[in-house]
Parts: C-alpha cells; structure tokens; sequence
C-alpha cells in the first residue's frame, strides 16, 4: 500500500463505497490502493501476463465504480468480492472461456472469514493461510493450486495429473477440510458495520 | 447427508474453489437459491476460497494502470446520469467484439473490393483469351492451307493446265495447278483490270473421262467463296 492509502486504513471498505456511490473518485483511488498489490499478485499469478492482469485489474475497479449503488453490506466484504472476481475473470481469460453477463459485481456473495481492509491485517492473514497451505501433503496442494489458480475441475486435474479421477476428487475434499479447520471460521468482523468516514 | 440438506459443507469448498463439474455447480445454486441456510455456508465457503489468494506474494501495478483508470471514470462520468444501465449491454458488446470488429470489418470491405476487381479482370481475360484463341484457329488454318499449297506444288503428279482466254478478259491469263490424288487445285490468274465486283465466277475441273468437277466459286468484291488454294498474283 502507498502513503495516500495508509492514511485510510481507518476508513472502512463499506465507507469507502458509500462514497463511491457519491461519484467520489477519491474513494475509489483508496479502494484501488488498498487491494490492488493483493489483486495484482493473483492475476500475474493465474495469467503469468503482466499486461492481462493489469487489464483485469482496473477492469475489475472500474466494475466497481459502476455498480456501487447495487453492494449490500448484508452480502459480504468488498475484499472477498474484489478476490473473486479478480480470480474469475483471470481464469475466464486462461481458458478462454467468456464470462456471462450475470458475472458481476453484486451476483457472488462472499462472507470473508476476517476483515482484511489493513495492510497489517493482510500480512496476518497471508501468515495464517501460507500455514495451512504448508500443513497439506504435496498431492492436496497441487490439486488445490490446479483448481485455485488454473480453474481445472476434478476430472481436468486427474487428466493433468494423471492420477485416478476419485483419487483426485478425495484428495481435494480432504485439503478444503484441513483448509476449513486451518482458516479462521466466520466473524462478524467480515462485514463491519457502516461508518462514517 | 448433513441435517436434511443435499450438500456437505466441503461440497461448498469444492464449488468455490471451481473443481465441481457443470451439472454438480447447478445443483448446489439451485439449492442455494431456495435454502438461506446453504446460502450463508457458500457465501462463507467463497470467502475461505478467496483467502487461498493472500497465499501470492502482492504485485504492486504499474502506476499507468491507475492513471489510466481514473481517466476511465472520468470519461464515463462525463454528460450522463443513466450511463449505470443503459450503456451497460453496448459496452459490454464492445468489449467483446471492439477490436475484432475493428480488425475485421476494414479487412472485410478490402476482401470484398479485391473480389470484385478479380472478377471483372477474369471476365477481361476470358474475353482476351476467346479472341487469341480464334486468332489461333485462323492461323492454324492459314498453315493448313499453306501446307496443302506446298504438297501441291512439291508433288511431282501434279499438273498445271493453262486456261484459254475469253473475250471478256483480253489480255488476261490463268492457269490450274491440279493434283488428282491429294484432290487439290490451285487456281492462279493475271488480269489486267479487275473482275466486275457485281460477279461470281464458277470453276470448274473437266476430267478427260467423267462428269466436271466443281472447283470453287470466285467472287472478286468480297473475296467469298473462293477455291482455298485460290493464288492471286501481281499484274
């Protein structure tokens, strides 16, 4: 994060795009330097193309700054929604396959387990999730990488791997499990309460 | 399965992380839909998901990518209240098929300009091409005849019989190379003035034995009709 952006790591996302919803391009620039190192880091990792990730990355912002209005706090977190599409779309590009129209911005509600709006808050986070990637056997992470940041289901891993197709499909249940008893569990912290900024 | 519902909470994990198949996704948002219950655990299971994205180090953008948006909201914002909805489809088509269509559509016209000219070159040429080929009939029957005049004349059967002048053509002469077995006969005359134009001449062959043989018919004005081996010399 930058200097502008750590002088509103006090003003909460939900905040943030109160004002976005006023047209305040200021707000939306917080937005951009709060969770664009996260989401820049994902999309050079899925797409391994600096330009492609950098044009998702400001389309995603600018998918923002159109549907304000629609964001419910009561649907989840900016971040978790921010995270998923950025994804989607990235793995959309990969394998060339078209986003519909209904992908947008408000249609996945996305419950983030911990409020990640700081930049200390994401270093802590980041720790914990690195953890329990490390705590799955080689086999669950690379069948959790395929599917996280390639898009393969199931049976497309089992090709890619060439293990059996319900080997694949245990080995993928048992390392969301772990990852589910690993992460923090839901909080209320993850949708914080609107604030005036 | 868990508590009377469909899906346990790994299903979830599973859709999220995108590993399900088509048919087994519409399942759980089908049931999602209608179970606030499950909808709340996908919600929460996106979320999980999406943490699995803190496990990349950060990448900091290019300063042009922020520039370039707020260049991109203030060229929205400019002059229009609804742009929310309403432009929405348009951009989206754009965005889809902008560059394609602005690859295509002058390369269509230029393929479409490149067809038309090659058509209309093609019917030239075949024009062209129908007019060397009757001029190469013409000369291939031109050689024909030559040939057939110089057997005529190299064979060593062939006979030359001079004709008697008449009255109408003082002063003129004309002889008849015939030739009975390659059934060929070269007509040649000298004349002081020319034939009247308003006249056809019909030659005949009067074999020693047998009936006369038609040997052409002669028409100065057009030149029609003529025997082919017919020869006009220079006064």
């Amino acid at each position: 994060m930058n200097a502008a952006a750590a002088t509103d790591q006090r003003i909460s996302d939900w905040s943030l795009i109160e004002r976005v919803v006023a047209r305040d391009e200021t707000a939306l620039a917080a937005l951009y330097d709060r969770y664009s190192g996260l989401l820049c880091g994902i999309l050079n990792r899925i797409l391994r193309d600096a330009q492609a990730a950098e044009e998702i990355l400001q389309d995603v912002f600018f998918q923002v700054w159109r549907n304000a209005a629609q964001f419910d706090p009561a649907r989840g977190s900016i971040a978790g929604w921010l995270v998923v599409a950025a994804r989607n779309r990235a793995i959309s590009r990969l394998r060339r396959r078209n986003l519909g129209e209904t992908e947008e911005l408000v249609e996945n509600t996305v419950v983030l387990p911990t409020n990640i709006e700081t930049e200390a808050a994401q270093k802590e986070m980041m720790g914990k999730v690195r953890t329990a990637l490390a705590d799955l056997s080689k086999d669950q992470q690379q069948a959790v990488e395929l599917a996280y940041f390639e898009g393969l289901t199931h049976s497309e891993i089992a090709a890619r791997t060439g293990d059996p197709l319900g080997t694949v499909k245990t080995r993928l249940r048992s390392a969301v499990e772990s990852l589910r008893k690993k992460l923090p569990a839901p909080g209320q912290e993850s949708i914080p309460a609107k604030e005036n900024a | 399965m868990p508590n009377g519902h469909p899906f346990e909470d790994a299903d979830y994990d599973l859709y999220a992380l995108g590993a399900l198949r088509g048919e087994e996704n519409a399942a759980i948002e089908s049931h999602a839909a209608s179970c606030q219950e499950c909808a709340q655990k996908l919600a929460q299971a996106r979320g999980r998901i999406a943490l699995l994205a803190l496990a990349v180090d950060p990448v900091q953008p290019s300063p042009g990518v922020k520039e370039s948006l707020m260049r991109q909201l203030n060229a929205s914002a400019e002059g229009h209240e609804t742009w929310q909805r309403t432009e929405e489809p348009s951009r989206v088509r754009y965005r889809a098929t902008g560059w394609w269509t602005a690859i295509w559509a002058p390369a269509a016209v230029a393929f479409a300009c490149i067809t038309i000219f090659l058509v209309v070159e093609n019917r030239k040429l075949d024009q062209q091409l129908g007019g060397m080929r009757a001029d190469v009939a013409q000369l291939q029957s031109q050689v024909q005849d030559t040939e057939a005049n110089v057997a005529l004349f190299s064979a060593k059967d062939t006979i030359r019989v001079a004709l008697a002048p008449s009255k109408e053509f003082r002063g003129a002469s004309a002889s008849v190379r015939y030739n009975a077995r390659l059934g060929k006969a070269f007509y040649s005359d000298s004349l002081p003035t020319p034939a009247p134009p308003d006249k056809s001449y019909q030659l005949w062959l009067v074999p020693a034995d047998g009936k006369p043989i038609s040997a052409g018919i002669l028409a100065p004005a057009t030149g029609a009709g003529r025997p082919r081996s017919r020869r006009r010399r220079s006064p």
